[in-house]
């Protein structure tokens, strides 16, 4: 299998000729309204645009989507749980769950609640926006924009070589795995653990002869400390423009009518 | 060795005036792609200036690891060059001195007659004309995509970019990479890997290309896809030197054959030559191709004259046959 299935999908999507700069303005305005309006409803109402974008227009399965939200789902629930639980009055209005610990009392109270409740949908929000950004743009078409948008270069290159040797990284550790397993490497938790460390080792080992190989070869190929390549030229679509505004007003004018509701 | 006109040549290769369509060819067309030798001419090697030299070269990495001995050698202009050698015989290091990456701990490389100077604007030039493919593709490309990954050496040389846009599609015409370009480095085969590592040289316009173990680990289809591109590259008047430890492909391929044993020059000269010598071979780690090895068999066994060339393809050694033993045979067998 492939070892990446997100990139796989970034080159298979109805968007992957879409210009980068239209999908990052769309992941990126939507976080940002989702973070600033800080607001359940307006974070269920991104997530819902984010999913019929990615589902609707990008066409990837409404399953795979989901299946990588889902994800960091462990994540966001362990830190919302520690937001929702707190030490609590029994006896409290607001107190909806109390229980006894020793001399105190650890529960649930409504502000606590709500607290949770809207950090997970802003954080589920933002999981989706990014997602989106993801699976439907190849990191190259990423890079590209970001140095036409003159981001430093240095953040760049760290970018290309990180993305590039994740895969390496990834294959080398599998057939060291593989290799490994086949002569019982991985048949009892003591071997497991001693295994896991030599592959682990050798795995630095080979990844600092890999950058010395890397940089070798780069300088044969005249390589004087700027990795520069040549950048696509993506063309702008009128459609997605227009998507992009409506799905951003209305999540902004969502936001405004939740804080004209607070102060009215 | 005399032209054979029986001698097998590469489907696309201009055969020399009066060749027919000969049952090598034909076969060569029918079994699919497979490494067939090619010699329009005969090489003279003498004849030729080399284009690179390596001079009394002696280089010892900082552990001390002394990989090449007082190694002189001459890589001829617009040859095939096969070095070959055994496993750690220095063929990887000479490749890194020759291009300037290493430099030698004593003796001279000379390129196109001058010795090759260290500081930053002469080794981008060399690097320009002298382009190394390294073994491990992956070592090579490190562009998220294609296209990409062979921008890379245009710009570094300081051309603009819409020259260097379209160098790059040139080459990615030429060595029909057309549907690759657009596709990420990792999900790539390890052929088309090679390929593309050749193909982000080659842009670089080099007058030489020299490819380190272009072969190694790669299947016999996708090994004479390789061969040729490399063959393509040396129609185009390129010299292309490989370093191989595959005698077979040596003997087919190649136009002028090397090698190296312990960092030492053990021989150089033709590849019928040098690849015919047994002993010279096992002193290297080697061991003879076996159509050399059918062939003194056969002559040994008095069905081929000892004025027989040697063959340098199994087509060459079935013409020889046909030549010399047919007839041979059917007089010795009685008249029914
Ligand atoms: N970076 C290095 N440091 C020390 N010794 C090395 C290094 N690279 C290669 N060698 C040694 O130099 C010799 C020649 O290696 P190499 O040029 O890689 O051979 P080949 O390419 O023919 O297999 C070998 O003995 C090898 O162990
Ligand atoms: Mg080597």
């Amino acid at each position: 299998m492939h070892p990446f299935p997100i990139d796989l999908y970034a080159y298979n999507n109805r968007l992957r000729d879409a210009h980068p700069a239209e999908k990052i303005l769309f992941a990126g305005l939507t976080m940002l309204i989702c973070l600033i309006a800080s607001s359940p409803l307006v974070a269920v109402l991104a997530l819902a645009c984010v999913t019929v974008a990615v589902v609707r227009v990008a066409g990837i399965p409404l399953r795979a989507f989901w299946y990588f939200v889902r994800l960091p789902a462990g994540f966001i629930v362990i830190g919302v749980l520690t937001l929702a639980v707190t030490t609590v009055d029994p006896a409290g209005p607001q107190t909806l769950l109390a229980l006894p610990v020793g001399p105190w009392h650890i529960g649930v109270v409504e502000s606590s609640l709500a607290r949770a409740v809207q950090v997970a949908s802003v954080s589920f929000a933002c999981v989706a926006s990014m997602l989106a950004l993801a699976l439907t743009t190849p990191m190259v078409d990423l890079t590209d924009q970001l140095r036409k948008w003159r981001v430093p270069q240095l953040f760049i290159e760290l970018m290309v070589l990180m993305y590039r040797f994740i895969f390496v990284f990834i294959e080398t550790a599998q057939a060291m795995y593989i290799a490994q397993n086949a002569r019982l490497g991985y048949s009892n938790w003591r071997r497991s653990l001693r295994s896991a460390g030599m592959l682990a080792a050798n795995l630095y080992l080979r990844s600092q002869s890999r950058a010395s190989l890397l940089f070798t070869a780069l300088t044969a190929r005249g390589y004087s400390g700027e990795l520069r390549v040549l950048t696509a030229q993506p063309t702008w679509s009128r459609r997605n423009l227009i998507l992009i505004a409506c799905v951003e007003s209305l999540l902004l004018l969502t936001t405004v009518a939740t804080w004209w509701g607070a102060f009215v | 060795m005399s032209i054979d006109p029986t001698r097998s040549h590469a489907p696309g290769a201009t055969p020399p005036p009066g060749v027919q369509d000969t049952e090598g060819e034909a076969a060569a067309r029918h079994n699919g792609p497979r490494i067939v030798a090619r010699r329009p001419e005969e090489a003279t090697p003498a004849a030729a200036p080399p284009v690179l030299a390596a001079e009394a070269v002696t280089f010892a990495y900082p552990d001390g690891t002394v990989a090449l001995h007082d190694l002189s050698l001459q890589l001829p202009q617009g040859l095939r060059v096969a070095i070959l050698g055994a496993n750690g015989c220095g063929k990887t290091t000479l490749f890194l001195n020759l291009n300037g990456i290493l430099r030698p701990t004593s003796g001279t490389i000379v390129h196109n007659g001058e010795p090759i100077a260290y500081d930053r604007q002469s080794l981008r030039e060399l690097r320009r004309r002298v382009g190394l493919v390294f073994q491990d593709p992956d070592s090579q490309l490190f562009a998220a995509s294609v296209r990409q990954d062979i921008s890379f050496g245009p710009l570094n040389l300081g051309w603009s970019e819409e020259v260097a846009r379209a160098k790059v599609e040139q080459v990615i015409a030429d060595t029909n990479l057309g549907e690759l370009v657009d596709r990420p480095t990792h999900m790539l085969s390890y052929g088309q890997k090679k390929r593309v590592a050749i193909a982000g040289v080659l842009v670089m316009e080099p007058d030489v290309i020299i490819a380190d173990e272009p072969t190694a680990g790669l299947d016999p289809e996708t090994t004479a896809r390789v061969l040729d591109l490399l063959d393509t590259l040396h129609d185009a008047g390129r010299s292309i030197v490989i370093s191989t430890h595959d005698v077979e492909m040596a003997l087919a391929w190649a136009d002028h054959a090397i090698v190296l044993g312990r960092g030492h020059l053990l021989a150089e000269g033709p590849p019928a030559t040098v690849l015919s010598d047994e002993h010279l071979l096992r002193e290297a780690g080697l061991l003879p191709p076996l159509v050399v090895e059918a062939y003194r068999q056969l002559r040994g066994a008095g069905l081929l004259p000892a004025s027989a060339p040697v063959p340098r393809t199994v087509e060459d050694l079935t013409a020889l046959l046909v030549r010399h033993a047919k007839p041979r045979l059917a007089a010795d067998s009685p008249p029914e």
